[in-house]
């Protein structure tokens, strides 16, 4: 079997700039000729500055939507914990239906789209100046 | 009355999809088009279209089954589906689609190196989008028996011929403009039912008791705290490892655009549920005598003529008649063709015509299965294949995203032990039945624990194996770098 199309428009980048690539012609069966990885460290090789530029970001990125996870789980727990632990909310009826039980209907998904357009304006935020850093070298 | 129009109502949106479908036909022309609507599709629509596909029978129907049944936990259902989508925007959504794969194979493939990845990528792909497709037919299946006493294989029989027809037809980029009326639709069909039900309720002023309606017990104050926690992580990271979802983000133009997106996703799924927790309280309120299981699932479909006599009644049913059937036909055609994607890219070498072929495979297997099998209930089945998805696959992509050191066999080790455990927890929990205490609950919301013994596996290969792919570094550059400063802005990924 061929691995035509595996990976995509990467991997019809790949043919197209150095047709023919025999060599990527391979097999169910042969996969243990696949063991070590395809000698192709020179081609695919990533300068040290990219590389660390690219770290720089993903950390970036990753704390980013860590601190943001972290804090609505925070807040989830928080209305959480309100809404089952407060019996006066049992108490409160609105149209008949418990408020503890319209908090649970309804209550999280205002918090998700505010974490969701935070989240999403912050990382537009963290490209620009990375982009911006990219053009000015 | 009510049952010619329902039929009406089920004749109508099939007509309109199909004409949808041809319509996005005439605009398919290549192969880009085919697998992802040649990643030209504007957040507005796309959401609209991850909307459509995701919203299921599960939580059409099988919400406010829920509520009547079980109460306030039901609520942890959609809750979990809607903040997937905050996971994957913050983690999964912008990387992928900078990735430019085509399927989810396709990315591990490309990440990680390994034919034997990506086939058991493959494997566990079908098995997640067959299993997750069964229980919409089910839904079929009872939508039909209720409203016109048409025998059960009619309805799952319509919606996998509409689905696989539709599909093998026009591709992903006429079902992005099908699944995007479909939002819609199921949108208004539980909205404006919701909207009258609430008007009429006010109106008659029922005399009900919130203490019996509503008790204590069911509602939030009956929290258990491993149960809901277990659940709400599988259903988030689920959401990261369904197929359907992920080939969605392959056809935004960049990855900020797949971040909008997803926020459009996220607001536009809230909008869904918080109708249908409306109807799923009201349902409470109107019909506590279909608090049975099997019964339960149909509430929806029941509460119109309830609470409506007369016409208006019957053109409400018939509604939400439509709305259920988009609901079926939505997230079984997304499914469909992530599944075919998957399948012709690994067995046929990606052509439009083995696409085709793949569609039609893809959609009679799940037929079979729902054929031969009775419905369960539908929330559940749905939150099943979170879970599975959550412990096989979603660890995998996110260390594939974020963990430059995952290796192939950390990957493959991750996804037998994630695939392994939840299956063996699934098999245990339906053996000793309900009940309560540590090992039944233990068994019932595995997620916890499975996510974590696959996540813990996959890093302790990993670091044990240390044959970290060549290309990790130049893969998780593309990833997270934006498009601007690669220069792809103009030409596309």
């Amino acid at each position: 079997m061929t691995e035509h199309g595996a990976a995509g428009p990467a991997a019809d980048r790949r043919r197209g700039a150095a047709r023919p690539q025999r060599e990527r012609v391979t097999s169910v069966d042969a996969v243990s000729a696949r063991t070590e990885p395809p000698a192709r460290a020179g081609r695919w090789a990533v300068g040290e500055a990219e590389t660390l530029f690219t770290r720089t970001l993903m950390r970036a990125h990753g704390r980013l939507a860590i601190m943001c996870l972290v804090s609505f789980a925070v807040a989830l727990v928080l209305v959480a914990v309100v809404m089952s632990r407060l019996p006066l909310l049992d108490a409160i009826a609105i149209g008949g239906v418990p408020l503890s039980w319209l908090i649970h209907a309804y209550g999280f998904y205002p918090l998700m789209i505010v974490w969701a357009i935070g989240y999403t304006l912050a990382s537009q935020r963290l490209e620009g100046r990375f982009t911006q850093l990219v053009e000015h070298e | 009355m009510s049952a010619a129009l329902s039929i009406g109502a089920i004749v109508a949106v099939v007509v309109v999809t199909a004409i949808i479908g041809i319509w996005g036909l005439r605009i398919s022309r290549t192969t880009g088009d085919f697998f992802v609507a040649s990643r030209t599709v504007r957040p507005v629509w796309n959401a609209s279209a991850i909307s459509g596909e995701y919203l299921s029978a599960g939580t059409f129907l099988g919400l406010s089954g829920l509520v009547l049944l079980s109460g306030s936990d039901a609520f942890w259902f959609p809750i979990g589906y809607a903040a997937g989508y905050l996971l994957v925007l913050m983690l999964v959504a912008a990387p992928l689609r900078r990735s430019g794969a085509y399927t989810i194979p396709d990315f591990i493939h490309a990440r990680l190196d390994s034919l034997t990845a990506r086939r058991l990528t493959s494997a566990l792909v079908l098995i997640i989008g067959w299993l997750y497709i069964v229980p919409q037919l089910h839904g079929a299946s009872l939508a039909l028996t209720v409203i016109a006493d048409i025998p059960p294989w009619v309805g799952a029989t319509t919606v996998a011929l509409v689905v696989g027809g539709s599909v093998a037809a026009g591709g992903m980029r006429s079902i992005t403009f099908v699944q995007a009326f479909l939002f819609w639709l199921k949108l208004a069909a539980l909205a404006v039912p919701a909207i009258f039900f609430t008007i009429t309720l006010r109106g008659s002023e029922p005399e009900i008791d919130p203490a019996l309606v509503f008790p204590q017990d069911l509602g939030p104050a009956g929290l258990d705290t491993y149960a809901t926690t277990s659940l709400l992580i599988a259903l988030l990271m689920g959401t990261a490892g369904l197929p359907h979802v992920l080939v969605r983000f392959y056809t935004s133009p960049t990855g900020g655009s797949a971040r909008w997106t997803t926020v459009g996703v996220i607001v536009l799924i809230s909008a869904f549920y918080i109708a249908s927790s409306t109807i799923g309280l009201i349902a409470r309120i109107a019909a506590p005598d279909l608090a049975a299981p099997g019964v339960a699932d149909t509430v929806a479909l029941q509460l119109p003529s309830r609470l409506i006599p007369g016409p208006p009644g019957d053109l409400l049913t018939a509604l939400v008649v439509a709305g259920a059937l988009a609901a079926f036909l939505g997230t079984s055609s997304g499914l469909v063709v992530s599944l075919s994607s998957a399948v012709s890219q690994d067995l046929f070498h990606g052509t439009v015509t083995s696409f085709r072929w793949a569609a039609v495979f893809c959609t009679l297997v799940p037929l079979v299965v729902a054929l031969a099998t009775a419905p369960q209930g539908l929330v559940a089945s749905v939150g099943t294949v979170f879970v599975f998805a959550a412990s096989a696959l979603s660890p995998v992509i996110l260390l594939g995203i974020w963990w430059r050191r995952l290796t192939a066999r950390g990957a493959i080790a991750g996804m037998i032990v994630g695939a392994g455990l939840c299956t063996a927890a699934l098999i245990g929990s339906a053996a000793l039945g309900p009940g309560t205490g540590p090992l039944p609950t233990l068994l019932a919301q595995p997620g916890l624990w499975t996510i974590s013994f696959a996540t813990l596996t996959s890093v302790i290969v990993s670091l044990v194996d240390r044959r970290t792919p060549v290309s990790a570094d130049r893969i998780l550059s593309r990833l997270h770098s934006p498009e601007r400063s690669r220069g792809e802005l103009t030409t596309g990924g």
